[in-house]
């Protein structure tokens, strides 16, 4: 990762500005800190993938089948049958630019390969130049050029630099969706065997053990069962949650980040606490035990393969539907993928709070519904008891993540239930909020850590904002509801924005809930200082938590 | 330049002042060259988008510059010298510039001044000898640049490192048993409880 020793003649080099070239003939450099590690062989092998070898993207050879180019442009041929959508993105764009500077990689790199317009052009360009009659003759002119082995090299560099997030389709006057355009250039590339590691591993994973992290089912209990310990030290609260349960009235799934990784833990404390509160029939499963689905970042046949375990675990078990939590993209699969993949699942309700009897119409297709729309409801009816105090020790911002906000609208419920449980909420400028979020700079399986430069330059337009809050109000806590945004935000304030923590929605729930036969609370969920403790003695336990 | 007819070289003012004067000026063209490290379309908007949360780089660039042209004219540099080349070098250290390149801008600044000020220091002996002064300064600003630079770069290293090391357990290469990850788990609270035992204990002999 280390920036390399410039020549003695490149230091002595007066003038600084980069060369200018079309944008055509800058070939792709690979420097560290802006790629990500080639998908390993077992992990391709294990979801019968083609061509799964040894390979690195700085090296020269690829190490690609002979015929490479055969497939790709056969992919790509059928692709464009199948999608219609993705015909028309590669023809109705008349290059306007309104979503040129709205892609957070562009914002923070200056690298004119990061807008969106010229990301998508990458592909457009090989579409043109290789299918469409005036392409074929008049080549640059007409905005086309063949399939190289470079343009391999560059759509795997800039196609893994978009994080799927929509942002510039917010913007765009033709609702062009430049993650869709992206998502088919990595399903071209999947063709040839050109992944990355960081999908790789958790598809393989959720393949064979239903969760990103290759949980075993008694691993995935076990650590649950240890979140419950902690909820005992801190509230006295004996929860004893249930494991594949035929028969239960709810299945509840959530990323497994949320079972097993800071600071999601915490958030899955405020589910474990909300439902015995409730005293709700659901049941957790370990084998519908993610809720990610990284197929999303794959191809639609992998999105379609882990999407399906979770309906053929309802199934299974016979539940009446689906709660689930504080995850990302799979409420993008949900609910702009799932029917037509996997649905309708016509086995299951339509979902109706046992609580306040509402029942989610909208949800009629698939059957589940996010935890905060049924907390935001939850508290509507006046259900719960909370005490909002109890998180007087932070001052909070909501982060909206791209995928619940910009796939699903969901904007007003998780604010609904944030203002009901705290009382001190600051909300970011506003061209950085609701549909205009920015995203957190990691998503669509980048969050790995040998991209740490390109997720600082994508995260940098968040941060930004953050900073502003931060400096004005106080704030010290960003809520997210998805689990990427739990695993990298921390690391992107950490850089930018130090003195800011993160969290899911569902912890400051957790905190401020105030349960039936709890002991004096004196400690939040993550045993840090209540600033109005409702114990007698204030804690003396200075201990490193 | 040289052997024309004097022009503006009567100057009274001192190098400061003329700083001050033209401290718009200066502003503007120092931001322009840090821009110019920056591909065109990259720069071109990097210039034109004045909203600071739709242009961070921008913003970031503008607020640092602005903030060393004003430390500089001062004679005595503040503490905030360093808060504004953070903005700045934050950036940079993320960004596709090797290390020189990343902090060359710096001297930028001396070629900026020279540039604006060409007409009074044009054969006033006084004046250039004050330039030096204000040059020595640049070149302090530049190590301290380069400090923070290396600072920031660290930074990612360390954060790189932490990643690693709260990836949960099944992700490590060699860790693929999860009864393994348990006892890992198992053993970090030992260690932790050994920790506090050992630090109690530490405590307790410094108490002797
Ligand atoms: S989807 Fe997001 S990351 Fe991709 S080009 Fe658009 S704004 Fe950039
Ligand atoms: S906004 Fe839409 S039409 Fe305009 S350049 Fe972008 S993708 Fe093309």
């Amino acid at each position: 990762m280390a920036a390399k020793t410039p020549k003695p003649q490149e230091l002595l080099q007066i003038d600084h500005r980069p060369p200018r070239e079309w944008w055509m003939d800058r070939k792709v450099v690979f420097k560290p800190g802006t790629w990500c590690y080639a998908g390993r062989p077992e992990n391709v092998k294990a979801l019968d993938l083609p061509f799964p070898r040894e390979w690195s993207p700085d090296e020269e050879d690829w190490k690609l089948p002979d015929n490479w180019k055969e497939i790709v442009l056969e992919t790509f041929r059928d692709r464009l049958h199948k999608f219609r959508s993705l015909k028309v993105f590669m023809d109705i764009c008349v290059r306007c630019g309104a979503c040129a500077d709205k892609c957070h990689y562009f914002i923070g790199s200056g690298d004119p390969k990061n807008m969106p317009v010229l990301r998508a052009e990458l592909l457009r360009s090989i579409y043109r130049g290789e299918f469409t009659k005036a392409g074929q003759i008049l080549g640059r002119l007409a905005g086309g050029r063949k399939l190289t082995y470079d343009v391999i090299k560059e759509w795997f560099y800039y196609f893994f630099q978009c994080t799927e997030c929509r942002r510039c389709s917010v913007f765009c006057p033709y609702g062009i969706d430049t993650a869709e355009i992206t998502m088919i250039a990595r399903e071209l590339l999947l063709e040839i065997g050109i992944n990355i590691n960081w999908i790789m591993g958790p598809v393989a994973n959720s393949f064979r053990t239903g969760n990103h992290m290759g949980l075993l089912p008694h691993t995935f209990k076990d650590n649950i069962e240890f979140l419950c310990e902690d909820i005992y030290d801190i509230t006295g609260i004996k929860i004893e949650p249930t494991f594949n349960r035929k028969g239960a009235e709810i299945l509840f799934i959530t990323p497994s980040a949320d079972v097993f990784a800071e600071p999601g833990i915490y958030t899955c404390m405020g589910y474990l606490l909300l439902f015995h509160y409730l005293d709700l029939d659901y049941t957790w499963s370990t084998y519908a035990s993610e809720g990610g689905n990284f197929g999303l970042f794959t191809s639609h046949e992998m999105m379609k393969r882990l999407n399906a375990k979770m309906y053929a675990e309802a199934k299974r078990l016979g539940v009446k539907w689906i709660l689930g939590g504080e995850c990302g993209h799979m409420w993008r699969v949900i609910h702009q993928y799932m029917n037509t993949l996997n649905g309708p699942a016509d086995f299951l309700e339509v979902p109706v709070s046992p609580i306040t009897g509402t029942r989610f119409e909208h949800a009629k297709a698939t059957k589940m519904i996010h935890i905060l729309e049924f907390i935001s409801d939850l508290i509507y009816h006046d259900k719960l008891n909370l005490d909002p105090s109890r998180n007087d020790h932070l001052v909070v911002t909501h982060h909206d993540s791209c995928n619940p906000v910009r796939a699903m609208g969901f904007i007003q419920e998780p604010r609904h239930v944030i203002k009901s449980v705290c009382n001190n909420f600051y909300e970011m400028p506003e061209n950085t909020i609701y549909a205009e979020t920015f995203c957190c700079g990691s998503g669509a399986g980048l969050n790995t850590d040998e991209f740490m430069e390109m997720r600082m330059r994508g995260g940098l337009p968040r941060a930004n904002a953050v900073d502003y809050v931060h400096k004005k109000y106080g704030v010290n806590r960003m809520t997210a509801i998805c689990a990427i945004d739990r695993a990298v935000l921390p690391t992107l304030m950490n850089y930018w924005v130090p003195g800011v923590s993160i969290s899911g929605v569902c912890e400051l729930v957790g905190n401020a809930l105030v349960m039936p036969g709890e002991k004096p609370r004196d400690i939040d969920l993550r045993q840090e200082p209540l600033v109005r403790p409702t114990a007698e003695m204030p804690s003396e336990d200075e201990s490193d938590v | 330049m040289f052997g024309r007819k004097k022009g503006g070289s009567e100057t009274k003012a001192n190098i400061y002042e003329l700083l001050e004067s033209n401290y718009h000026t200066i502003v503007k063209k120092w931001i322009d060259k840090v821009y110019d490290s920056y591909p065109e379309d990259g720069a071109k908007f990097l210039r034109n988008k004045k909203d600071p949360f739709a242009n961070p780089v921008g913003f970031r660039i503008t607020r640092g510059i602005e903030g060393l042209v004003k430390e500089l004219i001062t004679e005595e540099p503040s503490e905030g010298v360093e808060e504004f080349l953070d903005s700045i070098l934050r950036v940079r250290a993320v960004q596709d510039f090797v290390p020189g390149d990343a902090v060359a801008f710096i001297f930028e600044l001396k070629k900026v001044i020279r540039e604006v000020l060409a007409k009074q220091l044009r054969d006033n002996i006084r004046l250039m000898e004050e330039l030096l002064d204000v040059e020595t300064k640049i070149d302090r600003l530049a190590l301290l640049a380069f400090d923070i630079y290396m600072g920031c770069r660290e930074k990612l290293f360390q954060l790189k490192v932490e990643e690693i090391k709260k990836r949960p357990f099944l992700q490590l290469e060699g860790v693929s048993c999860p009864s393994a990850a348990l006892s890992l788990r198992q053993m970090k609270t030992l260690r932790e409880q050994l920790n506090l035992v050992g630090s109690r204990r530490d405590s307790e002999q410094q108490g002797h």
